[in-house]
């Protein structure tokens, strides 16, 4: 049992490698700094600050404060918005299905920084559905934006 | 008292030439939460998609469907015209 929490444990700790790699950081750094261990994460069942978040359309504060089952909380935060997250995948894999022309993209990390969190939501028919919440939608704007094209479309 | 309808054939020329210059349809309105998630509502196209800020879902599925129902309404405009002169 502990021999294989450990080999999940390696190959959650090389595809996080890959993504920093990629990102020219070195092996065990956060991006930005500030955030918890990448390995700490992945024990935790929580997403690692080096994850790309994603979520369809132009991203302007007013489509974030007024997506399907979002609400604002006392302090002004968004609670609820739907996106798509998940260790060491890029952006292409993970707006496979959002049908958006555009996308915007940020990391769990720059959520985090600002005051926010990512959890994970999955369903078994779309495993990397997360739910990002605590920012303000003029934050989330700031974060999600310029958008790009989505690759998938 | 006559009961013919006359039709503005000059205006609707005018809506055959707009739907021409349209995007390859058909076209989808894909709603947040109903048959799309993680992103806004927006509209497929037959080659790609449209996104829009300030559009209510009802907006969306308006715009979304016209692409079918103008062609729709022409056609049974026509066949009345046909059907009442023939």
């Amino acid at each position: 049992m502990q021999q294989h929490q450990a080999q999940i444990l390696n190959d959650r700790h090389y595809m996080v490698a890959g993504v920093f790699s990629a990102l020219g950081a070195g092996v065990g750094d956060t991006i930005g700094g500030g955030g918890e261990p990448e390995e700490e994460a992945a024990i935790a069942g929580r997403l690692p600050d080096s994850a790309l978040v994603c979520r369809g359309g132009l991203c302007t504060a007013d489509r974030f404060a007024n997506g399907t089952g979002v609400t604002l909380d006392a302090a002004g935060n968004l609670q609820g918005v739907s996106v798509q997250s998940a260790a060491g995948k890029t952006v292409q894999e993970l707006t496979v299905g959002v049908k958006n022309p555009k996308v915007g993209v940020t990391t769990v990390g720059d959520i985090r920084r600002a005051g926010g969190d990512v959890v994970p939501s999955g369903t078994p028919g779309n495993p990397d559905h997360c739910t990002m919440c605590g920012i303000t939608p003029e934050k989330a704007e700031e974060l999600f934006t310029p958008v790009q094209p989505n690759p998938n479309r | 008292m006559s009961n013919k309808v006359v039709l503005d054939e000059k205006r609707l020329d005018a809506i055959r030439e707009r739907l021409k210059l349209t995007t390859l349809g058909p076209w989808v309105a894909y709603i947040e939460g109903k048959n799309h998630e993680s992103g806004s509502s927006c509209i497929g196209t037959g080659i790609g998609g449209i996104d829009l800020d300030g559009a209510t879902d009802a907006d969306i599925e308006f715009m979304a469907h016209a692409r079918q129902d103008i062609p729709y309404l022409l056609a049974e405009l026509e066949r009345l015209k046909a059907e009442s002169s023939g």
